[in-house]
């Protein structure tokens, strides 16, 4: 999706919802999305930022409304254009984890554990002295994710279900067997791996 | 205004915290000697010497140290245990040994709720488990074996000369070299099969030498792997083993 047709998109979405009386911004981000598709004439954000910020019917709540918008329209741009511009992980797979950046020369390895029902998950392994790092599952689908910055190297690890030690995730390089149980091992910083 | 205001508090909360966990972060030498004065030892000078030539070293991090200190402290272990776990990781900075090894293990094992024994001797049976007193035997065995084949380090600033490898590297190479033993002896291996011990070990160092930043350089990997042989690794083994 190129920036211009989305900023038509957009503008044509509020300008219609506006028109109606019936904006609102729960759901406008599925709104739009659902919409992207074939949308060409080019227009500047100016104009719609102009328009967007004056006074439209004199009431305050539409203002408010306009104001919340913008706010919103800017997170769902910022979104789709900054995973079009620098993917994370050097187009390692999408996911909703928030992660602070990488210090430099380290990888954000994803961790990702499938446990539906799970009251808790976190990895354990000689990158934290074997202390819970926890994964989360913002959207509730059972599949639980962290990311962690990690330096090249190789790196053995388990999740914690529950308290339950879990050593073999699909996504490792290897299994090494740790006082009786299994470990998984991942090495970080692979040649043409991300950076 | 009122935004702004906000804003700047919540930045200067920010910078606090940040500050407060730069502080927070770093344990020292002190600290770990503190926390050992807490355990009670019959050995408590011999381990903070030890203990000291290791952080002179670099072979031993403060802040590592610590937390397997508190976490034995917190255990519910026989003294006795908890001490021959320090006394393992003590001995094997005398015996002029890297221990990266045996801390990474002990901080496992108590983190998987292993009885302190096992941890620190092992089991034998149907599953065979290293305790630290084997993991300590095979670093020093490995590190013997290098030393053999005319592979050395320098200590401190020392520069690398021909097989002379500076103290990071040359206990790098000892460190995976023993863990791929401990490994392959862990998972049911048999001594017996060098060749495949021996490729284990040319997996491990070759991979880790392709690594971006790479822990090991090509060239000392290269280095070793040319100097040892299959039945080197098989006696290692076999020494520890019995």
């Amino acid at each position: 999706m190129r920036e211009d047709s989305l900023d038509q998109l957009l503008r044509d979405t509020l300008k219609q919802e506006v028109s109606q009386e019936a904006f609102r911004l729960e759901g406008l981000e599925d709104r739009v999305v659902t919409e992207l598709a074939g949308r060409v004439p080019r227009s500047g954000l100016g104009d719609l930022l102009k328009r967007l910020l004056a006074p439209t019917r004199g009431a305050r709540i539409a203002q408010l409304a306009v104001v919340g918008a913008t706010a919103a329209i800017f997170l769902v741009l910022g979104a789709f254009l900054g995973e079009r511009i620098a993917p994370v992980g050097g187009g390692a797979p999408r996911h909703s984890t928030p992660v602070a950046a990488a210090p430099a020369g380290e990888d954000e390895v994803l961790f990702i554990m499938p446990a539906p029902g799970a009251k808790s998950v976190a990895v354990v392994g000689n990158f934290n002295g074997w202390s819970p790092t926890p994964l989360s599952d913002p959207d509730g689908d059972g599949i639980w994710t962290a990311r962690i910055p990690l330096s090249p190297g190789r790196y053995e690890y388990a999740f914690v279900v529950d308290g339950h030690w879990w050593g073999q995730d699909p996504l490792a390089d290897d299994y090494v067997r740790s006082f009786g149980q299994y470990n998984s091992v991942r090495y970080v910083g692979r040649v043409g791996e991300g950076a | 205004m009122n935004r702004g205001f906000g804003i700047l508090v919540a930045l200067l909360l920010g910078a606090v915290i940040l500050a407060s966990g730069t502080a927070f972060g770093g344990a020292t030498p002190g600290d770990v000697y503190r926390a050992l004065s807490g355990l009670e030892l019959a050995h408590h000078d011999e381990i903070v010497q030890a203990f000291g030539i290791g952080f002179s070293l670099g072979r031993l991090s403060p802040d590592r140290m610590i937390q397997l200190v508190n976490r034995l402290a917190a255990d519910g272990g026989t003294q006795a245990d908890k001490e021959g776990i320090l006394l393992v990781v003590a001995r094997a900075l005398e015996d002029d040994l890297p221990v990266d090894l045996l801390i990474d293990k002990a901080e496992e094992g108590l983190a998987r709720n292993i009885p302190l024994g096992v941890i620190l001797n092992g089991t034998v049976g149907e599953t065979r488990i290293l305790g630290l007193v084997q993991r300590k035997q095979i670093l020093e065995g490995v590190r013997d074996l290098l030393y053999s084949k005319g592979i050395f380090c320098v200590s401190g600033k020392g520069q690398a000369v021909a097989t002379s490898l500076p103290i990071e590297r040359f206990d790098r190479i000892v460190t995976e070299i023993a863990d791929v033993l401990c490994d392959y002896t862990e998972s049911g291996g048999s001594p017996f099969d060098g060749h495949l011990i021996y490729e284990q070990v040319r997996i491990r160092l070759e991979t880790l030498s392709q690594l971006r930043e790479p822990p090991i350089l090509a060239e000392d990997a290269a280095l070793v792997l040319e100097r040892i042989e299959p039945g080197d690794l098989t006696s290692v083994i076999l020494k520890v083993l019995g």
